[in-house]
């Protein structure tokens, strides 16, 4: 099967039970940009056919702006001792 | 709407990344240098390793300095490895990651709360990482009296500071010393003292060398949690083994038969002495989904029918009737076990996020919740999404009354 992969790309030939297939940065920020653009699509039709959702789809872009702008850089290093 | 914007949605699996100082901070000073902890690896210092399906693997890395877990002489890669399932080619590969690279909500309480609100998500029950879903890492101590006291550790930074964040949203979930009952018996009646909701026990114990459901070893164990009235939490790949595969399967056939551990879990406990023996333990089946069950209960009822006159198996109870009454499994986004939920009991079933990993549907959980719910009636989806979490675990809604479920749509 691994001859029909996509080029650039690699498997894993066995079960990683190491794996902790953590959500990624990187994959977070893909969600929430995405996110945050479908609630402003939203808020544009909202603003000229249901205006009673504009405050509440406002909210909700603010708190997918706030977490986002989190997750682009670390709020403090962790390290151990 | 079939759920409704005042029911709190209350996960019932999502995982903690334990962070650096969490044994550093309690362990004694003779154990600092023995404990787990952080340490800090230079690119090219040494080869990176990880033990993959019995082999030793050497690990690409990405030419940044690493962190990694040493406990004792043994160093452990799994800080937050991520493999290939639906990265894009770019991030194809096994790659240590450093806490700086993770989302803070993965290891830190008060962040994880702003994630949950913009997930639409109220409550949390927590598995750990590197401690491993039933804090198996400490059956590798060679020292017993570190490892006592690293799983006491564990729960008491979960109870202290993970879940005194907001004891109203998080829901504490507690590991045992498996290597010896009776310290499990103290561990269940101390942390019980202090707000355990329920404790981490794995699929399988015989992977491990320990007593399975089948053999005596755990009857004190189980009847203190019968006694603190919590529940058994029992994680897919606790037992530290996963699905049987054929040599060669991408690790997509693996991610596909997970639910096939817990279906094994269930089967024994279905067929075991112990809920016989116990009647009123509750054990909790995370992670594995729901919609495989109506079949399996079908199966084991028709083979207790059939074959139970013959075998060392009880003969007055059924294996469904012995689910419905000891049993809850958990899921995702699960449709068909949604759609035939009074095939499985609609009192047998919870909700989870899986939060963070990459399974979780972070940061629209809670929408497609309600499109899984949309044909649900409010009854039932209440209870799923947050009474039986409530009852199973003895988790009051204790929230200010102002309080209201986040609403993410």
């Amino acid at each position: 099967m691994n001859a029909s992969l996509p080029a650039g790309s690699r498997d894993l030939d066995a079960d990683d039970w190491e794996d902790q297939d953590l959500l990624t940065k990187d994959e977070a920020a893909v969600r929430l940009s995405n996110a945050a653009q479908a609630v402003r699509d939203d808020l544009a039709e909202a603003e000229a056919t249901e205006p009673e959702r504009v405050p509440g789809l406002e909210q909700r872009l603010r708190q997918i702006e706030a977490v986002l702008a989190h997750v682009g850089g670390s709020p403090r290093p962790v390290t151990g001792r | 709407m079939p759920l409704q914007p005042w029911m709190k949605l209350l996960s019932t699996d999502d995982h903690v990344i334990e962070h650096p100082t969490v044994w550093t901070d309690r362990l004694p000073a003779r154990y600092q240098d023995e404990g787990p902890r952080i340490i800090e690896r230079m690119p090219g210092e040494d080869a990176l390793t990880a033990k993959v399906a019995g082999k030793t693997v050497t690990l690409k890395t990405s030419g940044k300095p690493t962190q990694q877990w040493k406990y004792e002489d043994r160093v452990y890669t799994n800080i937050g490895l991520n493999a290939v399932a639906g990265r894009p080619l770019d991030q194809y590969g096994v790659d240590p990651v450093r806490f700086d690279d993770m989302l803070p909500g993965c290891y830190d309480p008060v962040a994880r709360l702003a994630d949950m609100d913009l997930d639409g998500v109220w409550g949390s029950l927590n598995f750990p990482s590197f401690a491993r879903f039933a804090c198996t890492v400490f059956l590798d101590g060679k020292d017993r009296d570190l490892a006592l006291l690293g799983v006491q550790a564990y729960n008491d930074w979960m109870l202290d500071e993970w879940c005194a964040a907001a004891p109203d949203r998080y829901i504490p979930l507690m590991g045992l010393p498996l290597w010896d009952e009776e310290l499990c018996v103290a561990e269940v009646r101390r942390t019980a003292a202090k707000g355990a909701k329920a404790f981490m026990f794995p699929e399988s114990t015989q992977t491990y060398g320990l007593p399975s459901f089948f053999e005596e070893g755990w009857d004190r164990l189980f009847s203190a949690v019968e006694e603190a009235d919590l529940p058994l939490a029992i994680h897919f790949g606790g037992g530290g083994v996963g699905p049987r595969l054929t040599p060669g399967a991408p690790l997509a056939c693996s991610i596909t038969m997970f639910a096939t551990n817990s279906m094994g879990a269930l089967t024994d406990l279905m067929f075991s002495p112990v809920f016989h023996r116990h009647p009123n333990l509750k054990v909790g089946l995370s992670e594995g989904g729901i919609g495989w069950i109506p079949y399996l209960l079908e199966r084991a009822d028709f083979v207790w029918e059939r074959h139970r006159a013959y075998q060392n198996i009880a003969k007055d109870a059924r294996p469904s009737d012995l689910f419905r009454k000891h049993v809850h499994g958990c899921f995702i986004s699960d449709e068909h076990g949604v759609k035939n939920r009074d095939a499985i009991g609609t009192d047998n079933i919870t909700w989870e996020s899986d939060y963070p990993h990459s399974d979780s549907n972070w940061p629209h959980s809670r929408k497609i919740a309600e499109d899984v719910f949309r044909d649900v009636p409010d009854e039932d989806a209440h209870k799923i999404a947050e009474l039986n979490v409530r009852r199973l675990y003895k988790f009051p809604d204790t929230s200010e009354p102002a309080a209201t479920a986040p609403d993410a749509r």
